[in-house]
């Protein structure tokens, strides 16, 4: 951190329900859905590239759904393959 | 110079984001993490004030990873979103959207500008028109400049603090032009 500045926003680091509850709140604004909703979705592949940058606000669903969702189940489900 | 920590790269890339920010919010930035993988955003989009007319907002969304480098450690965008909007009828509505997210869709991996604007083309809303790289500074430039969005800061505070942001960004980035476009 430069030593000579002291001026900044404030930061709130926020756990995994924080960042979905950001989520929700975008993806009821951007697309009238729940943020549970979104993600299912998304996890499911039934967004692809084109609907995901289709609509204003959307993309950036798709890349907080990365820091939201539950990476143990993601790799249990994985290593049972 | 790479940061001698992973810490110190993670907090040295927040510092500088949110000392930018503060040139036209003191709005609180929100933050999260997954492994080495960080986000910085705004949600929901933040108030800009202006000199004239109506007030407009500002949603944000940068991702980022933290790296080993050479002898240390660098923070790496991932992603970033910068967007601009309008409120009208109560309802949030976009003007422009700056855009990088080469992970989420994979046919469209360079950075790209959406502009909300109605042509005898047509809508032009998801059209993507190719850019360079848009450091967060150059957003805040475009929305004060352009945009008539009031500083918060003596101009030469905030000129200083956006000018001495961006030569880090600049001397630091890995690339700033997309080369391999198709």
């Amino acid at each position: 951190m430069p030593k000579t500045q002291k001026r900044a926003v404030g930061i709130k680091w926020v756990s995994k329900a924080g960042l979905r509850k950001a989520l929700d709140s975008r993806a009821r604004r951007v697309l009238g859905v729940s943020g549970a909703d979104f993600e299912k979705r998304y996890s499911m592949g039934t967004l692809g590239p084109r609907s995901l940058d289709g609509k204003a606000g959307t993309v950036e669903l798709a890349t907080l759904c990365f820091f939201t969702r539950d990476q143990r189940a993601r790799k249990k489900r994985k290593s049972g393959r | 110079m790479p940061a001698k920590s992973a810490n110190q790269a993670d907090n040295d890339f927040a510092y500088f984001f949110r000392e930018s920010l503060s040139v036209v919010t003191n709005s609180y930035l929100t933050a999260g993490r997954e492994g080495n993988q960080r986000v910085l955003l705004y949600e929901p989009p933040v108030k800009l004030e202006r000199k004239g007319g109506d007030p407009l907002y500002m949603a944000v969304t940068q991702t980022y990873l933290i790296s080993p480098a050479s002898g240390g450690f660098k923070a790496k965008t991932t992603s970033y979103s910068y967007e601009l909007m309008v409120k009208k009828d109560g309802n949030l509505q976009t003007i422009a959207e700056f855009h990088w997210h080469p992970d989420t869709t994979g046919n469209l991996k360079w950075p790209h500008l959406h502009v909300k604007g109605n042509t005898a083309e047509g809508e032009l809303g998801r059209r993507h028109f190719p850019t360079a790289r848009v450091a967060i500074e150059d957003f805040l430039r475009f929305l004060i400049r352009d945009f008539d969005v009031r500083p918060r800061l003596a101009y030469a505070v905030w000129k200083e603090i956006l000018t001495r942001n961006k030569r880090e960004f600049v001397d630091s980035a890995s690339w700033l032009y997309w080369k391999p476009l198709i």
